[in-house]
């Protein structure tokens, strides 16, 4: 079973559209980054998908059926702001998961709160920000879900937190658990996902798995003699932009592989250039 | 959520019997009072009636529980594997349960303080039916709060204004002007008004009868906690 599916969802506020007939399969054991600039749409379909804002229209699908209340026994989600209770210590926040939550695994707790090194005694609104977030993942890791999904989890982090984060993310895919997070970070979805979507102004506006995407995708660069420049960006056969270039007797012709930084920069130009 | 809920009333219980047991032995008013109170032989009604308005004050405050919770910072509260109205009616056992420790933290302070201060005992006879009726008064206003709270809930804390608004009710109902009689019948939706008439015989509110009194209260809390429950029940996309 599937474990999440998204179908022409649309979700309007008043007038504004923020999320625009998004279409979209999450499959078992992926770790899913879904990218976009700020404000465009991810948060939106995150909340959706849980429930937490109504959809105006489309069909979401959490384990091959609609969203119920048991439904969250299977799956952890860790929302862009921190909302932990600040007047609670880990210690009660733990023991607040382990009630509500049948599979809450405490030895992985322990485990995490030496990972993340959170002080479990101390009040959740007396840590640093980074440690709260720290908290509010280790927690739904603990949970054992079978589907995570993190809005912008790493923010807040510092840099070796974040990459113990992503450690935690790949191993947790690694032993089957589905991540599905949102980040405006392009680093944390080369580092971690294995599948992404560029969603922007709401609409999905690529999806495809991070290898794929790093092996069809080129950016060709000609010199020519006047010391001009010229970039193209190559997606699928590569070989027939080159030719075209050579057409013109460059000096040079480079072909350079794609980050996937510059494929997000790439898209979300196209998807402008298409709007406009 | 019942475990989220008790650590919140454990403090507020701890907080709030410390406040009172504090004013009890220091404020001089209060002091006063009591010292004339027992002058007079102060008996368990007196003690009944103040710990119901001092739990009725404590009602009203954690009665924002529920309006609170639907609140977008209470996001991880939407997201527990348990249906919307059982998180609802979770909620408002613990914090009614609380409201109970209140109203006995009173009780239980009054005599204690008086007889370390004075070193007298109470007179009178313990009403069984009284107290029931007091306590039915605090969990019917902690039923409007949550009511207000829900309606009012994109205001944080908003289900507090409730207490005063049934005060200021109150008053205008018990009060003379022609305008106040036509409009007294609906007064059998205040859980003050409905408690006063119960205590005073006198009480414009007669028409209601003491006998009426704790079913009509009894009423008035489950309704207004139902209809607290249903617009929660409404505000989440799930149940």
């Amino acid at each position: 079973m599937i474990p999440l599916h998204i179908a022409h969802l649309t979700k309007r506020y008043g007038n504004r559209l923020a999320v625009d007939d998004l279409s979209l399969d999450v499959s078992r054991g992926t770790v899913f980054g879904l990218l976009g600039r700020n404000g465009a749409g991810k948060s939106s379909t995150i909340a959706c998908v849980l429930g937490l804002i109504a959809k105006t229209s489309g069909e979401i699908a959490l384990f091959g059926e609609p969203l119920q209340p048991r439904t969250f026994d299977r799956i952890a989600y860790v929302p862009e702001i921190n909302c932990l209770d600040g007047w609670m210590t880990t210690h009660q926040h733990v023991e607040f998961r382990r009630r509500c939550f049948s599979r809450f695994d405490r030895t992985l707790m322990s485990e995490l709160i030496e990972r993340f090194e959170i002080e479990p005694g101390r009040k959740v609104g007396k840590l640093s920000k980074g440690q709260r977030q720290a908290v509010a993942l280790a927690l739904a890791f603990a949970q054992r879900p079978e589907l995570m999904i993190l809005d912008e989890p790493a923010s807040g982090l510092d840099p070796v937190m974040q990459r113990r984060l992503l450690d935690t993310i790949v191993s947790a895919a690694a032993d089957g658990v589905t991540v599905l997070f949102s980040s405006h970070q392009i680093g944390h979805a080369e580092q971690a996902a294995e599948r992404i979507g560029i969603i922007d102004s709401g609409r999905l506006a690529l999806e495809a798995d991070v290898d794929d995407l790093r092996a069809k995708r080129f950016l060709v660069e000609a010199v020519f003699e006047d010391g001009r420049i010229e970039q193209h960006y190559a997606n699928g056969d590569v070989t027939i932009v080159e030719a075209q270039l050579r057409a013109r007797s460059p000096v040079t012709v480079t072909r350079r592989t794609m980050n996937l930084e510059q494929i997000f920069l790439t898209t979300i130009s196209e998807t402008k250039e298409r709007q406009a | 959520m019942i475990y989220r809920e008790y650590l919140v009333m454990r403090k507020a219980v701890a907080w709030f019997a410390a406040i009172v047991l504090t004013m009890m032995l220091i404020v001089p008013a209060a002091r006063d009072g009591v010292a004339v109170s027992f002058n007079n032989a102060i008996g368990f009604a007196d003690i009944t009636n103040g710990a119901a308005w001092l739990a009725a004050i404590f009602a009203s405050i954690f009665g924002v529980a529920l309006g609170n919770g639907s609140r977008e910072a209470a996001r991880v509260l939407w997201v527990l594997p348990t249906a919307r109205w059982q998180l609802a009616l979770q909620v408002i056992a613990v914090d009614l349960a609380g409201a109970t420790v209140a109203f006995a933290c009173v009780f239980a302070f009054f005599p204690a303080v008086a007889w370390l201060r004075l070193g007298e005992s109470l007179h009178g006879t313990l009403h069984a039916n009284d107290v029931a009726m007091a306590l039915v008064m605090v969990y019917a206003t902690y039923g409007w709060s949550a009511l207000v709270g829900m309606l009012g809930r994109r205001m944080a804390y908003g289900g507090i204004i409730a207490l005063p608004l049934l005060m200021i009710w109150m008053i205008f109902a018990l009060s003379q002007i022609p305008v106040a009689t036509i409009l007294r019948p609906l007064t059998i939706a205040n859980p003050f008004a409905v408690y006063n008439a119960g205590l005073h015989a006198m009480s414009p509110l007669q028409w209601l009868g003491t006998a009426w009194a704790t079913p009509v209260l009894v009423t008035i809390a489950v309704v207004t906690c139902g209809l607290a429950v249903a617009l929660w029940q409404r505000a989440q996309v799930i149940h």
